[in-house]
């Protein structure tokens, strides 16, 4: 089979049906057309063989009839066989050769049969030969007489003997030829007919709106075609789970901007119905609010679906987490600062692994964020970094208050958020995390912290 | 009127709560729906303002607990949901109206006074009661069709006793429907401004019932 990857039809293209219909058909006529030369070949010289001993023959039953006394009245024997030649015989058969003879006494020719040439048909020795004469073939059988001396040469045309060797070979490679249109039709057909269920399948596809991705259903589809039909409706069947998660998020991302753009409206109209100018203030406040809040929620939308879009793999680069985890310290130092929380880093360099950064940073600063956001007022964060075999484990803790150990597997859902924590979230964080995460080949798990809140511990390869 | 709203977005329920508060109305607010199932069975509100996807309890887990106790306050369902099955199923498990967010607060007020009107029997959109007539969505007031001008706390106490004819109201519960939870109730203020209502429209309007409360019959 050719790799040809492209889906557009391309001449030169791999076809089955032709691959089998122009190998069937060139072995077919190989295997015709050679025993056919065997045979003709065959048969053309068992014909001259055969003509050969009738030639051989004939000239024994010549030298048994004529001897020097019978060939007295030459002239006779001449007018008879004249005669003879010149008669129509209706018993005549196809195969039958016009035979002429020399009678050879030294080199005196003694009689001669009316078709015969004056010069030697044969040299004078024993046995068969060919000879050209007047642009003429003939073969010949010599005989020598030890009881008359002479030479008897019985010989034939061999231009018309060559003609009846022909016509009987082609008798014999005559039903072989006539096969092969019909073995070439019908290899056609058998083909046709077998690749049928494809051509079947391949319509029944091609008629498919781009959006119905239910199974391709064919009964009377042969074993073969049955496990291409197989993985194509598991392929299809994977396709349709991720078309509706597409459908879904859309629907879900949408539903998820209602709630912060009906604040939004509210608020803007407060403001301007409002007279005073402090309630005017506190209205534009919850508007800044509102609309921040909406483009965290966008952000991490974006976020979502750039890791949801992403291929593992894809622009990966070797790269220190350590480092990572220090940059993401930093960004978020000044929030636990507010809060007048400690947090506390530990960080074993070098942590390296095939990664994307910018990537990595999005997970880390999610889950860090959670964390200073999620533990009280003057509460402890922890970060750790550390290479333990080769595996980079990479952990969060938080005085917090934790999540239930019931509600750890749901929190991997986009926009589940744990209701009554007070803190407004996109609901998205932990499902980009989730994402990231898998993206790296990486695992990551909900655990009690010794802080007293949540542990939120990564495990990932490390590049050695 | 006194309007309960379970919301458990910060921004919005605050926005809400300052909008209608602007208007006249007592709006309470709660965020969590064990809360608010728990403030309904203990006092009575004109109208709840229901969110779907709450913390404690569901929205619509609230509304059946509420309707299994034929409690028949109005319910208007505000949510961010707007497939038609939810609305439906909104509808079908009790709820008066539906108003899917964003929506503009214009809108949420004239469904309030929509819900107010039919649960109180009322077709018109102005209220009559005797020599007065009310149309709740200007807050204008009339008697003998002449111009009344009423503060919001003296109109919300007018409505109350307009909607509830014939029945004795206590000093408390017109209190709660005039300062909710969060006013700071002087002792004697829902009697000055009973006295101001008096005033403003006619002695006879409202009766003191001694002991007991206040009570306006609807004349005939």
């Amino acid at each position: 089979m050719t790799e040809n990857t492209v889906p557009t039809k391309i001449n030169k293209q791999y076809s089955i049906r032709r691959y089998l219909t122009f190998n069937l058909i060139c072995w077919a006529l190989v295997m015709t057309v050679v025993p056919g030369v065997l045979v003709y070949l065959d048969a053309a010289h068992e014909v001259e063989e055969i003509f050969d001993a009738n030639l051989a023959q004939s000239t024994r039953v010549l030298h048994g009839i004529i001897n020097r006394q019978s060939i007295k009245n030459k002239q006779d024997i001449l007018d008879s066989l004249h005669l003879k030649d010149s008669l129509e015989d209706d018993y005549a058969h196809a195969y039958e050769k016009k035979l002429a003879f020399q009678i050879w006494d030294g080199d005196e020719l003694i009689l001669k049969s009316p078709f015969a040439p004056t010069s030697h048909l044969s040299k004078l020795e024993p046995g068969f030969s060919s000879i050209h004469i007047d642009g003429e073939h003939w073969r010949a059988f010599s005989l020598y007489s030890i009881h008359d001396k002479w030479w008897l040469i019985l010989a034939e045309r061999a231009d018309i003997r060559g003609e009846l060797t022909n016509d009987i070979s082609n008798n014999h490679i005559l039903p072989i030829i006539i096969f092969i249109p019909i073995l070439t039709w019908l290899v056609w057909l058998i083909t046709k007919k077998g690749l049928a269920p494809l051509y079947r399948i391949t319509a029944k596809v091609k008629q498919r709106h781009y959006r119905n991705l239910k199974n391709v259903e064919d009964q009377q589809a042969p074993l073969e075609v049955n496990d291409l039909l197989l993985e194509i409706n598991q392929l299809f069947s994977r396709l349709n789970e991720a078309h509706d998660r597409e459908r879904r998020f859309v629907g879900d991302a949408a539903h998820e901007l209602r709630t912060p753009l009906a604040s939004l409206l509210i608020h803007t109209e407060n403001a301007m119905d409002e007279k005073q100018e402090p309630e005017q203030e506190e209205s534009l406040m919850s508007m800044k609010h509102g609309i921040s809040r909406l483009s965290h929620l966008v952000g991490q939308l974006l976020l979502l679906s750039r890791s949801e879009g992403a291929a593992s793999g894809e622009q990966f680069s070797s790269l220190d987490v350590s480092v990572l985890c220090q940059q993401t310290t930093n960004m978020l130092v000044d929030k636990a600062k507010q809060k007048q929380q400690t947090l506390t880093t530990h960080f074993a360099s070098p942590c390296l692994l095939q990664g994307n950064a910018a990537l990595l940073q999005s997970m880390l600063r999610n889950i860090l964020d959670n964390a200073i956001r999620y533990s009280p007022e003057g509460g402890q964060v922890a970060l750790s970094c550390e290479q333990l075999g080769n595996k980079i484990i990479i952990e969060v803790s938080d005085s917090g208050p934790g999540i239930a150990p019931e509600l750890r597997h749901r929190v991997r859902d986009r926009f589940y958020r744990i209701t009554g924590t007070g803190q407004q979230g996109s609901g998205l964080g932990l499902s980009i995390v989730d994402k990231i995460t898998l993206l790296h080949k990486g695992q990551w798990q909900l655990l009690g912290s010794e802080l007293g809140g949540l542990c939120v511990r990564f495990e990932f390869d490390s590049q050695s | 009127m006194r309007i309960l709203l379970v919301e458990d977005d910060d921004l919005l329920g605050s926005g809400i709560k300052k909008s209608l508060t602007r208007e006249g109305y007592q709006v309470d607010w709660l965020m969590d729906g064990k809360l608010g199932l728990a403030a309904l069975k203990t006092e009575s509100f004109d109208l709840l303002l229901l969110d779907l996807n709450l913390p404690g309890m569901a929205g619509l887990d609230l509304l059946t607990a509420l309707r299994k106790q034929q409690d028949h306050t109005p319910v208007l369902i505000l949510t961010a949901s707007d497939t038609l099955d939810d609305k439906i199923n909104g509808l079908d498990t009790g709820a008066d109206d539906y108003l899917v967010k964003p929506f503009e607060m214009a809108e949420l007020k004239a469904r309030m006074r929509a819900l107010a009107r039919r649960h109180h029997g009322h077709n018109e959109p102005t209220i009559t009661f005797g020599r007065i007539q009310v149309n709740p969505a200007s807050m204008e007031v009339t008697l003998d069709d002449n111009k009344v001008v009423l503060g919001r706390r003296e109109f919300t106490l007018l409505m109350e006793f307009i909607n509830h004819p014939g029945q004795v109201l206590s000093r408390v519960k017109l209190e709660d429907v005039v300062y909710g939870w969060d006013g700071d109730v002087e002792s004697n203020s829902i009697e000055v401004h009973i006295h101001h209502l008096r005033k403003k429209l006619y002695p006879e309007l409202i009766k003191t019932v001694r002991g007991m409360g206040y009570k306006a019959e609807k004349p005939t």
